[in-house]
């Protein structure tokens, strides 16, 4: 068959030298369902965007029919009846559905700006019939459920006639018995010959309602398939990356250094880190506990319950009910019920270190300077007068991690982003913390740096201290861990112990359950 | 500390070339302006007084304002918390009588009642998520209404024609006049405001609280994963922004009038906010801002009489443009003009 659209070889740069896409072949196929799969990162939505005219690509093409066309702007897509439904909803709360939908067709012709189209209402309420959505056109939006808002995005589309569609993690918001309504309706759309792309991490809905699957891996494709020739665990292994020798040695060298230190631990001491069958309103019976001395990842395809648990933990009072089970940290039960919980003072005034997932939004304030920035830590401002803070504390990090320049004069932000970085995790280990929760602690760091971060990880663990680590590089994850939790959709569906089988952690990925309880370790 | 230094004189700057532009329109000799506000506002004792008097309200608000302002916040209320706090101190005076104990009372019934306020202000937007400079501006409304109701229903002053109280006794008089001239309004809580500054800029950049707030208002999600509670750090900013506005009772109760006026106030609470924004929101700079802005109210009182185009409604138009100053100089960022320091994203790439 011949493709309706082809991407050509797409490459997309930031800076010098990092790749969002890098020579991206992708074709859609009239009638035909296309997933595009890959971790957090790894350039699905940029592509996606290049091809709505959202970004514009450095170098490759695409075409149309075989003929190259030139998309700088989503009108642009438009013209080409190329339309897409972004992850997060483009509407208006307080305007109605008649609103957006006149808005949609005035914004892509030359009006300047009047609304000389009006809406059609027999097509519209077609339209709508066809989506079973039962909207009155002047309800606002902001009284929609997100179901429906839904559908009022696909139905602005809809209103284009579009060959080409777009939709990127469509069924993120839906609810589960939603989400079979939302592939009846795309499974339609494709009858109809239209050309479909489908951004998601839900492997399952990959096997089930798609015809081909391609994988994208640090910006270039490492798997193309149609369906019916893969399966979930072959696609997973895809996804994370499948070197299996590359860290092997660096296993094994932690495994053992973690056995010597394990015997030093005074078991009369309480875990660091205890969940006790937890569960509210998007984990599930999460059971587990962190042991002094060890390295212990919360692995899993990003947003699989294990970023929410971290955020939990130091921000009890984000915690949704109903709450069942209890969370302890260094002894301090900082979640028994939504009532008593603790608040992430409580949780900071302990001695934990915290490098957050998003640093602009957990970790680091751009105009502070290195002083004001270490007193993030509360270890820095106990004091109701704050104390100056050491000047070896500082310069020591400074020296270890070589954050460069060499000026602690600066403000944060004038640091670039890896040695912000370097910033957060040298303010975080500072004080030696008991419990250090590392959230893709190496994220943007050189290579150099990131051995450096990782000494310092292995170094609280010689101390007889606990890590707890989320990255999304699973190398990063088998080079580092004791101990491995994999998350699948809110749950831990398998607990794993050096030497790691990659295949068996990569189906865990995938949601497959580990034959035995405690895999690995045989 | 430097970037509040340029950013204040660079308003000054913007201020006094718009006033020379204005003046020459108005086809006035702008050295003629500045020497009739100047002569009028400091050369004798007795404008001097007055001079001091206004920049002991605005100092007393605008360290206030800083504060508040560092959370990210823009309370409006100030003007509100003046007023009900000088009303506060002068009935508690008037019905507890001149006792040790009325007189202790009467000392902290202006920031404990403007403090309350605050607590209104806060309560609003930390659990109903209000806009604080909606609600601030209600209770200013509310406050100003309230006041005079009390004022003409309860405690209208016999002997007098205006809508005022009747007069405290001379013991409630704690602060002592500067000027040995009769009936000079300033007083020795002008001492008590620089303090107050002085201890605000000490709060913001030397203390746990201090350091909170700033935290809070550059980055409140960063903050809370730091274990600052915003809600805690808003509430308590607001209400001692208040308590300090709150402070200028003593500057017109029991400092000068020993009596509430309906309408005392010439808006010091809506000019401490330009103060502030103008002082960069380093209380430090409060002080000269405070004097500039005392300055200009009192001399251009005068404009009126000496010229023939030149109004005191002058100094809203030099307000107008300092607020734009400001905000330009925000913009941009005068510091990297004049120094070479700043670093290549590229080179620092190891």
């Amino acid at each position: 068959m011949k493709p309706t659209l082809t991407l050509n070889r797409i490459t997309k740069r930031y800076g010098d030298a990092f790749f969002a896409n890098r020579n991206v072949n992708f074709n859609f196929m009239a009638g035909q369902i296309h997933a595009l799969v890959g971790e957090n990162g790894a350039g699905k939505t940029t592509l996606m965007k290049i091809l709505f005219g959202l970004e514009s690509a450095n170098s490759g093409e695409i075409l149309i029919n075989s003929q190259p066309v030139v998309i700088n702007s989503p009108i642009d897509a438009k013209t080409h009846r190329i339309a897409m439904v972004h992850q997060h909803f483009m509407l208006e709360n307080q305007l109605t559905v008649r609103d957006h939908l006149q808005l949609e067709i005035n914004s892509s012709s030359k009006t300047w700006g009047f609304m000389r189209n009006t809406i059609q209402d027999e097509k519209v309420s077609q339209l709508l019939s066809k989506l079973k959505l039962n909207v009155g056109l002047g309800t606002p939006i902001g009284s929609l459920s997100v179901v429906e808002k839904q559908k009022i995005e696909i139905l602005k589309t809809l209103l284009f006639d579009p060959e080409i569609l777009i939709f990127d993690e469509p069924t993120a918001v839906l609810p589960p018995d939603e989400v079979e309504q939302f592939y009846d309706l795309i499974s339609e759309l494709k009858q109809s010959g239209k050309s479909i792309a489908l951004i998601t991490h839900k492997l399952a809905d990959v096997i089930r309602h798609c015809d081909y699957v391609t994988v994208l891996r640090l910006g270039e494709v490492r798997f193309h398939a149609a369906v019916a020739k893969t399966d979930a665990n072959e696609i997973a292994r895809h996804m994370i990356g499948d070197d299996t020798s590359a860290s092997s040695d660096k296993t094994k060298a932690a495994a053992d250094l973690s056995a010597t230190s394990f015997k030093l631990q005074d078991s009369e001491r309480t875990a660091p880190l205890k969940i006790y069958k937890f569960s509210c309103s998007d984990l599930k019976s999460i059971d587990l506990h962190v042991q002094h001395g060890e390295i212990v990842s919360f692995a899993g395809v990003e947003s699989n319950g294990q970023n929410a648990l971290i955020e939990y933990l130091i921000r009890p009072e984000n915690i949704v009910g109903p709450i069942k089970g209890s969370i302890s940290i260094l002894g301090l039960p900082t979640v028994e019920n939504l009532a008593t919980r603790a608040s992430s003072s409580d949780v900071r005034a302990l001695n934990i270190g915290f490098i957050g997932p998003d640093r602009l939004s957990d970790s680091a304030i751009l105009d502070f300077k290195i002083n004001d920035h270490y007193r993030l830590l509360p270890h820095y401002r106990k004091d109701f007068v704050l104390k100056p803070i050491s000047k070896t504390t500082i310069s020591s990090a400074q020296q270890e991690l070589d954050i460069r320049p060499n000026d602690l004069d600066l403000k944060i932000g004038q640091y670039s982003g890896g040695n912000q970085q370097k910033w957060v995790v040298g303010r975080e280990t500072s004080h030696y913390p008991e419990l250090l929760l590392a959230c893709h602690p190496t994220r943007g760091v050189d290579f150099s740096a990131t051995e450096k971060i990782h000494n310092i990880l292995r170094g609280i663990r010689h101390r007889n201290r606990s890590v707890v680590l989320l990255s999304s590089d699973l190398d990063e994850v088998l080079a580092l861990s004791d101990r491995i939790y994999v998350f699948f959709s809110g749950q831990i569906v398998g607990e794993f112990l050096p030497p790691f089988n990659r295949s068996e952690i990569g189906r865990a990925f995938g949601g497959a359950k580990p034959s035995s309880q405690k895999s690995g370790g045989r | 500390m430097i970037r509040s230094l340029s950013t204040l004189t660079f308003s000054a700057l913007i201020g006094a070339l718009f006033l020379g532009a204005l003046c020459l329109i108005a086809g006035e000799s702008p050295v003629r302006v500045v020497e009739i506000v100047i002569q009028n506002s400091m050369l004798n004792q007795e404008d001097l007084a007055v001079t001091l008097f206004y920049s002991t309200h605005l100092m007393f608000a605008a360290t206030g304002l800083c504060l508040a302002m560092h959370a990210g916040l823009f309370p409006i209320g100030a003007e509100g918390q003046i007023s009900i706090s000088c009303l506060a101190t002068t009935v508690v005076g008037l019905l507890m009588g001149p006792s040790p104990f009325g007189i202790f009372l009467a000392l902290l019934a202006g920031p404990l009642t403007a403090a309350g306020l605050g607590a209104v202000t806060a309560y609003f937007k930390v659990k109903k998520s209000s806009h604080e400079v909606i609600v601030t501006m209600m209770l200013n409304f509310l406050s100003a209404s309230v006041a005079n109701y009390l004022v003409s229903h309860f405690f209208q002053s016999s002997e007098s024609q205006n809508p005022e109280t009747g007069t405290l006794a001379p013991a409630f008089k704690l602060f002592s006049p500067l000027f040995s001239l009769a009936n000079t309004p300033a007083n020795s809580s002008f001492y008590l405001a620089i303090a107050v500054c002085f201890l605000g800029w000490f709060v913001l950049s030397r203390t746990r609280w201090g350091y909170e707030i700033r935290a809070v208002g550059l980055n409140h999600s960063v903050a809370a994963h730091s274990g600052i509670s915003r809600a805690r750090v808003i509430t308590t900013v607001l209400i001692v922004s208040a308590a300090l506005a709150g402070l200028s009772s003593f500057n017109q109760i029991l400092g000068y009038n020993l009596k509430y006026q309906v309408g005392f106030s010439a808006d010091y609470g809506f000019l401490a906010i330009v103060v502030a924004l103008m002082a960069s929101r380093n209380p430090l700079f409060v002080i000269p801002a405070s004097f500039f802005f005392a300055i200009l109210m009192k001399g251009s009182a005068e404009l009126d009489i000496d010229t023939d185009t030149i109004t005191r409604d002058f100094v809203k138009i030099i307000e107008g443009f300092l607020i734009l100053a400001f905000v330009l100089a925000q913009k941009i960022d005068l510091k990297s003009l004049f120094s070479r320091k700043r670093i290549d994203d590229e080179s620092s790439r190891a």
